[in-house]
Order: C-alpha cells, then structure tokens, then sequence
C-alpha cells in the first residue's frame, strides 16, 4: 500500500504499522533509525499518533523531530 | 396582589422544575489497551474515584483489549487477564477491535462468554458454534437516561478485521455504513445514542456525516490523542492513544431530555502513581503465569552463535509459512547462546521479544537477492540470517563490515535461479529497513514471529543447530 511520510510516497506491506512507514522513510534519507525513539508523529489533523497505529491506503502521517 | 403572588410562585416552580430536568451522562472511555495489564490498578484508581463522584458513570471500551503483552496473549485460556481485569474494573461494554480475533472464533467465544461486560459489534455474523457472545446494541437506563449504544468493527480489503484469516474462520462481517443504517431507530428509542467504534479517527470523521442520529463517537483502532474530543458534522468524537497512556472522561450534558452539550477532558494512567490494591494482586498473580516457563523442545547440542540460533528462527518462519525462502534481519536475533537441555517460552520471548510480525512477500529470486544487499546495509549487526538457501557476501576490502555484493545460492550450494519466484517469509522490521525494489508490496499475516517460533519449537520436539552456518564472507 502507499501511504505518505512528511509528503514522500512510501510503498510498504499491507498491515503495516506507523512505525514501519517511519523506519522505511529514515532508511531511505539515511537517517538513523534510532531517531525512532526521539519523534513525535501526527496523523493529517495534526493528532498525535502511537508508532502501533495501522496504516491504511493514501494514508499521510507527518514526523515532527522532539 | 394574591394573584401576583401566587403567578410569581408558579413561574419559580417552572423554572426550578426545569432546572431538574438537567442531567448529565458521565463516560470513562479507552481505547486499544492492548493488554497493557501493568496499567490496570492505575485505570482502577482512576474509574474508582471518578465512581466516588457519578455513582451512575459508564466505562467503555472502544477495542482492540488484547494482544500487546504475553502476559495476556499466551495465558491458558488467551486475554483472560485482560478480561478478568476489565471485569474487576467494572466496564460496562467493549466493543470488537480487529486483535479481539487474535485467538480466533473460538477463543474469542470464550473470552465473550467470561466478560460481565458486553462486547457489542454489529457488524459481525457468526457462525453460533463458536460461540461467540456479542450485540449489536444495548441500552442503558443511567439515572432515568436512556443511552443506547451500537458497536462497529474495522473490515479490511479482504472482506474480515485486520488479523490473520484462519482467525475469522465461521464469521462473516457486513459492511459499517450499510449496518448502521439498520441501528438509527436507537434516536427515537434513546436520549443518547453512542457509537462505539473500532475503526479509527479519519474513518470516524467520514462517517460522521451520515450518521446525523448518533450523538458521540467513542472510537479506538487509529491509536490518535484527541485533546479531550472534537466536533465533526455536529457529532462529538473522542478517541485517546492506546496502551491506557490516558483515558477520557466525557460529560454529556441533556436538558429536558435533549442533549444540549457534550464536553471531554482527558486522564493520564499509565504514569499515575495512584494504584488500586485488589487490582495489582490480580496483575501479580498474572504475571507469575506458569505458561512461560513451559518447555516447548529439548536442545540437543548447545547454540553457540547468533547464526545458528538466526538460522532456527528462519526455519520456523519458513516451516510455519510453507514459504521457499525465509530470512530475517541479524539484529533480530537477541542472543547467541544456548544451553543444551529445555527450551522455554519466556526465552523464545528473550530470543525474540520486539513482537515483529510475519510478513509474506513474493519475490523473484533477483530481488531476494538486492533485498539481502539493502538489508545488510540497513542492519548495522551484518547480513540477514536465512532459510532455504545459502548467501555468500562480497565485503570492501578495507572495512570488513561494508557489504560489497551479495550471490545467493540454494540449499545443497548450486546455483540459485535468480529469474524464479520465490514465496518469502520474514518480518515486519526486516521488511521495512529494505529498500531494494520489488514488485510485490508484501503482506503482515498478521502472526507474531515470536508465535511462529513456538509452535515450530514444540512441533519439532528437538533441535540441534551445531555448526549451522548459511552466510559466509569473504573480502575477494
């Protein structure tokens, strides 16, 4: 499925979680993925949103750096 | 002058007489616990001294109870702790969450039939064999207000929640706005009418526009912190992380029978220091499950690397999946010793203990292949560890640890048909530090790895790993 980190399109595996899409984004602008313990994501509404949350399809989640 | 007397008495009567018919509905509400048990005398403490205040005070549950700690999850009889837990604390209804089937039709049948509070879900068709315990409504008298409640459950694109399809075996789900339709009598029967919903904010909001007749949406699944509740298209939505970090209380506020406003604070729980003292000992006596010292296989040789017990790992992966091949990240693998003699539960929770799920991919043989170089790369603990084939990896010759080219080869050392595709196994972390492309997104089936492991374990009855090496190195 295709879901949006900080507007870049992301491809993952159905079922996965935020924190998968956030590790996939770190990954590939070669940002350490122990940063994962340091964020604060939000959903489109600007919601704080847990690193377990499901992701759905077109889904846009925003990573904002504590 | 007796006339005026007795006029002003009346209309102090009136005014008085409405002012009585003020009431308010008080809701504790929480989401996606996800069997957080060590939270469960903080959450007591605080639904026991907001009781102390509305006697009458609903607790709700918007689902998703289990699956999160193995406390819960691999208990005798699963997410009974959860359940005797929410029992204790006196919740009043829960609805469906999409782990609730985690133990599939018939360990969901038992934990329905052991909870004093009713999981609603109106959007489930089960088969009765299972015995599944659930309604679509109930109705609450609180106080002289009646507050009908409809419970609703996320269905995914294959038509069942988000778990592993032999858990929704004998069941089948309609779809929520169709189903809701059949529930908006509640408005006339009711003075509020509350949606418990297991599908998550944004879904919510959406729905929110065709459901004019609902008054509040309690909601979970989407794991989103409301400050308090939100307003959208005039329903009143509340929803609050997960893992019982806080829970909401909502004041519903009715007039002459008519709500007239609706307001939310949220409690913090899981870092209160306030505790409730029958519920800790519930939360001893479940932690000190027998069920993790269980011997799931006798080893006959001691581990004594991180690949071989890697290597144990893959097998179970592949084993479980009937999958070609099978691999994982190294720094999945959290340690590399092993005793001869039992091997228990809690160490396959020691060995593997991040709850990564299992996630299915096809792969042609040359993206297996790129996906074990971007893997290497992305895992600073080196190559990923496999099943069903063998990897020799090219590394810098100035830095050992900098993976140069990866060649995979099968089992017996031939050559691996690179053209092929391959059914793989591996897990949710691996799957997402690989950036190589592929055709083929993947899927979580929705199992744990750790899960996997055990029942290979147990199936085998005895592993010897000795000297088991599949990845080699070499710097030419």
């Amino acid at each position: 499925m295709k879901v949006k980190v900080n507007r870049t399109e992301i491809e993952i595996f159905e079922g996965a979680k935020v924190r998968h899409a956030v590790l996939q984004y770190f990954v590939r602008r070669h940002i350490s993925t122990s940063k994962l313990a340091s964020i604060q994501v939000l959903d489109a509404y600007d919601h704080i949103t847990d690193l377990d949350a499901p992701l759905t399809e077109n889904q846009a989640i925003k990573v904002k750096q504590l | 002058m007796k006339h005026r007397i007795v006029l002003t008495f009346l209309t102090l009567w009136m005014v008085f007489a409405a002012a009585g018919q003020t009431r308010e509905v008080h809701i504790l509400s929480t989401n996606d616990i996800h069997a957080n048990v060590q939270a469960f005398p903080q959450l007591a403490a605080v639904a026991d001294s907001l009781r102390a205040l509305y006697p009458s005070m609903l607790v709700l549950s918007a689902g998703d109870n289990r699956t999160g700690d193995p406390i819960n999850d691999i208990y005798e009889i699963p997410a009974y702790p959860i359940v005797a837990l929410m029992n204790q604390v006196g919740f009043h209804a829960s609805a469906l969450g999409n782990h609730e089937f985690d133990s599939g039709g018939e360990g969901l049948g038992r934990v329905t039939q052991l909870a004093h509070f009713t999981h609603l879900c109106a959007n489930i068709h089960p088969d009765p064999s299972l015995g599944i315990h659930t309604r679509p409504y109930q109705i609450f008298d609180i106080d002289g207000v009646k507050v009908g409640i409809v419970g609703i459950v996320q269905v995914g694109s294959l038509g069942i929640p988000d778990s592993h399809p032999d858990n929704c075996k004998g069941m089948t789900f309609s779809p929520v706005e169709e189903t809701l339709e059949q529930y908006k009598w509640l408005r006339n029967e009711c003075d509020v009418v509350i949606l418990l919903s297991h599908i998550g904010y944004e879904d919510d909001v959406k729905l929110s526009k065709d459901i004019p007749w609902v008054d509040v949406i309690v909601g979970g699944h989407s794991h989103t912190q409301l400050d308090g509740g939100e307003i959208h298209n005039g329903i009143f939505i509340t929803q609050t992380l997960n893992r019982l970090d806080n829970v909401t209380h909502t004041t519903i506020t009715l007039d002459n029978g008519k709500v007239v406003d609706r307001r939310a604070e949220n409690i913090p729980v899981a870092h209160s220091t306030q505790k409730n003292k029958v519920v800790e000992e519930m939360v001893n006596f479940f932690s000190s499950n027998p069920e993790f010292t269980r011997v799931l296989c006798q080893v006959v040789t001691p581990f004594t690397t991180y690949e071989e017990l890697g290597c144990m790992m893959c097998d179970a992966l592949k084993a479980e999946t009937s999958a070609d091949v099978a691999f994982i990240n190294r720094g999945g693998v959290r340690f590399d010793t092993h005793p001869t003699g039992p091997f228990t539960v809690s160490e396959v929770l020691q060995l593997d203990p991040f709850g990564n799920d299992v996630v299915e991919v096809n792969l042609t043989g040359e993206e297996l292949r790129q996906m074990m170089l971007s893997c290497s790369l992305n895992d600073k603990y080196g190559p990923p560890c496999v099943s069903g084939c063998n990897v020799e990896y090219t590394t810098d010759k100035n830095d050992s640890t900098l993976v140069k080219n990866v060649k995979l080869l099968t089992e017996d050392g031939k050559k691996f048909d690179l053209k092929r595709t391959y059914k793989v196994a591996t897990q949710s972390y691996t799957m997402a530090i690989c950036t190589s492309p592929h055709k083929d997104p993947g899927r979580s089936v929705n199992i744990q790895t750790a899960n996997m492991i055990m029942n290979y374990l147990e199936k085998r009855g005895t592993i010897d790993y000795a000297g088991t090496c599949r990845v080699k190195k070499s710097n030419k």
